[in-house]
């Protein structure tokens, strides 16, 4: 801890005057008489009235006050007012929702514009930066509330008339249907590249000649794009199917679900492979002798040292590999891959940027969940890190 | 009673042991030096199967070990190395724990078994016991990868520059823990050493090995006064060969009956007749006062003692 009369905090001061100009100066959100029609954005005060835009800017200010000179109990009060900040956003929009668009107007939709969106994004940063300053176990509930309120709002139909939601409300089967097609595209690429990867792996610690050319062959394939790879299965898929009824049966086409699966297993082959044979073969000579000394047998010393000291490093690469496949698989939709890559094209196409939103959001969201359950389980099984 | 019968190691064709005929006592100490890569690690390394003989045989106990089978044969052999090999993702009470588990003990005695060993090398089983390899520092991981040899009770420990890497106080003490153990559990313990002291200290029976093969296979004091050619005689220090024989000697075989007043600097009778000679050269003195470990006055220790050395 510095002295009493530390220094003023400037990554709050200046997230705040970001905030504060943000507001002022650009839309809070807008309003939308159909879906075609012209947006017409709203200002702050405008957006929400004068009391409650007034309470959000004061909230603001304050913590700006708390910032010229930062102590540990400031720094608690800063963080309580970015909770609160944090949790009044969606209760804020349905408030807009009340003011601006009657229940006369079934068709007419609310969206976010720059304010609102500047707001949530500052007040996690600020988030992050208090949160390095005291030690706060509590700081979740900031994102938690705001979730937690968003989930009660929506339920209680006050958020019906966000854009996003009208965007959902229009396809909700085939939102869920595109959920179910994404993660069964991850989830089947993950399935594969670990089997098909691990066989790899076994062969190349087996035979170590074949190091270079499977590293090669992975590796080329990471450099082809995409859609360059999604375009190169087309004929070769088309034609099995063709002359294959076993295949045809399958549904197995030049565009669909088969190209988009080899060609992410493709992709995840050289991360899953890359890592495993790292960590299998890195495991320190001497440990393995000893473990040999002791008289572990050939499977005790796989699945008791060998093993248990690769994981993590093999559970790093499934979180590589079902990021980039979460990724992909939204632009596998240009090649008829069922996901939420469906709604972002369509949404390109016809100029909806909620409808963008309706796929992209979920596909970040699922690229999170993926990255928090693969380094917390890798976090779980490093070696002397298990508590 | 482990006995080596010709054995050789061919690695492609260039022999790491070659020839070698040995027989180790049970409950003695054998210690192998030599220079490096003389195939001192090799010969252990055939004594547990981790490699196997290109000729000869090894019997233990007048079994073939060649006709044993490998993992029960280990199981029965404590094996400690240098770099420990400890497993780092298990605790150090899961790492002592290995061989017993492996042998299928109940729970509760292999609890009880890493407990007794822990307080047996100076490690508290409260502090020691959930600590992880990464979290120990370099003597308390090879206390915990000697611990780890000994767990299974083993007939014979195999022990490969078990103390290497340390400094000579923590060396020394784990030295003396080694022979205080040894003197309650009576183990054949063969033991690899670049330290030719560390191998005078603690051997019962000294093994000079150069390019393979055995040169000299005796006791430590007739490895100095007679080395079996001038490799031996080099190995332990021409001009430092009388020191080293002295460390030998103990200054309660070679004192005089106590006459007249004491000598006013005193030696411990269970001291070495090296460290009575350094007290000598310290104090300019030629006689020192042998006393007990209670400081009774046993007798009298005159330079020209010394330089008879023990009585027969
Ligand atoms: N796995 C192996 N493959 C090929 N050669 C080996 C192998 N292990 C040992 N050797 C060779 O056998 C000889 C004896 O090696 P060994 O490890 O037994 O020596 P050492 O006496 O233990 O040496 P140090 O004191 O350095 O540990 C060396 O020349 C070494 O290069
Ligand atoms: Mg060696």
């Amino acid at each position: 801890m510095r002295s009493p009369h530390a220094a003023s905090n400037r990554v709050v001061l200046s997230l705040v005057a970001l905030a504060v100009a943000l507001l002022l100066l650009g839309d809070f959100a807008s309003v939308q008489a159909n879906r075609i029609a012209p947006g017409r954005g709203l200002g702050l005060f405008v957006a929400l009235g004068p009391a409650w835009a007034l309470a959000v800017l004061g909230a603001l200010l304050t913590l700006a006050g708390l910032a010229l000179r930062p102590s540990p109990a400031r720094y608690r009060g800063m963080l309580a007012l970015i909770l609160l900040l944090l949790i009044q956003l969606p209760a804020s929009l349905g408030w807009f929702i009340q003011l601006h668009i009657g229940a006369d107007q079934p068709q007419a939709r609310a969206g976010l514009a720059s304010g609102c969106w500047s707001l949530l994004f500052l007040s996690l940063l600020l988030l992050i930066e208090v949160r390095q300053r005291v030690p706060a176990p509590w700081w979740w509930l900031g994102p938690g509330g705001l979730l937690l309120v968003t989930a009660l709002l929506i339920q209680g139909g006050e958020l019906a008339a966000l854009a996003l939601l009208r965007e959902y409300a229009s396809r909700s089967a085939a939102f869920w249907q595109a959920l179910r097609g994404h993660l069964g595209l991850v989830g089947g690429t993950l399935g594969c590249s670990l089997l098909l990867g691990l066989a790899l792996t076994g062969l190349i610690i087996r035979l170590p000649r074949l190091q270079r050319p499977v590293f090669g062959v992975l590796n080329f394939f990471q450099t082809i794009p995409s859609l360059a790879l999604f375009g190169l299965l087309l004929a070769p898929l088309s034609y099995l199917a063709a002359h294959s009824p076993l295949l045809q049966s399958l549904n197995v086409r030049g565009i669909g679900w088969a190209p988009a699966l080899l060609a992410l297993v493709a992709y995840s082959l050289l991360p899953v492979v890359r890592n495993s044979c790292v960590a299998l073969q890195e495991v320190a000579e001497e440990v393995l002798e000893s473990a040999r000394g002791m008289g572990m047998s050939r499977w005790q010393l796989f699945s008791q040292v060998r093993l248990p000291l690769a994981l993590p490093v093999i559970l790093e690469g499934l979180r590589i590999t079902s990021i980039q496949a979460i990724g992909l698989t939204a632009v596998a939709a240009l090649i008829g891959a069922n996901g939420f890559g469906s709604f972002i094209f369509q949404g390109l196409g016809q100029g909806a940027m909620d409808l963008v939103l309706l796929g992209a959001l979920p596909t970040i969201a699922l690229a999170l969940l993926a990255d928090a359950l693969f380094s917390g389980l890798a976090r779980y099984f490093q070696p002397g890190g298990r508590r | 009673m482990i006995e080596l019968d010709g054995v050789s190691r061919l690695f492609d064709g260039v022999p790491a042991v070659e020839g070698m005929s040995l027989r180790i006592e049970r409950g003695e100490i054998c210690v192998i030096v030599g220079t490096s890569g003389c195939g001192k690690s090799t010969t252990l390394k055939l004594l547990n199967r981790l490699l196997a003989c290109s000729s000869g045989t090894i019997r233990i106990d007048g079994q073939d070990i060649a006709e044993l089978d490998a993992e029960r044969l280990r199981r029965r052999m404590g094996y400690a190395i240098q770099h420990t090999g400890l497993f780092p993702h298990w605790t150090v009470a899961r790492n002592i724990g290995v061989v017993p588990r492996l042998l299928e003990w109940p729970a509760p005695r292999i609890e009880a078994r890493v407990r007794e060993l822990l307080e047996l090398f100076g490690l508290p089983y409260a502090s020691f016991a959930d600590k992880f390899p990464s979290q120990l520092s370099g003597g308390q991981a090879q206390r915990v990868g000697v611990a780890r040899a000994l767990a299974g009770d083993p007939e014979i420990l195999l022990m490969d520059e078990p103390f290497g890497a340390l400094d000579p106080i923590t060396r020394e003490s784990l030295q003396n823990e080694l022979l205080r153990i040894q003197a309650r559990i009576h183990k054949t313990i063969v033991f690899v050493t670049h330290d030719l002291d560390e191998a005078l200290k603690l051997a019962s029976r000294i093994v000079v090995m150069d390019r393979g093969r055995i040169v000299q296979h005796d006791t430590p004091s007739r490895l100095l006064e007679q080395p079996a050619n001038a490799f031996v005689e080099n190995l332990f220090g021409q001009g430092e060969r009388g020191l080293k024989r002295a460390s030998l000697q103990r200054v309660g075989a070679c004192m005089l009956p106590l006459q007249g007043a004491a000598p006013a600097v005193s030696v411990g009778a269970e001291d070495s007749l090296r460290q009575a000679l350094s007290l000598m050269l310290w104090h300019r003195t030629g006689e020192l006062c042998v006393r007990d470990a209670e400081g009774r006055a046993l007798g009298v220790l005159p330079i020209g003692a010394v330089l008879q050395g023990p009585r027969a």
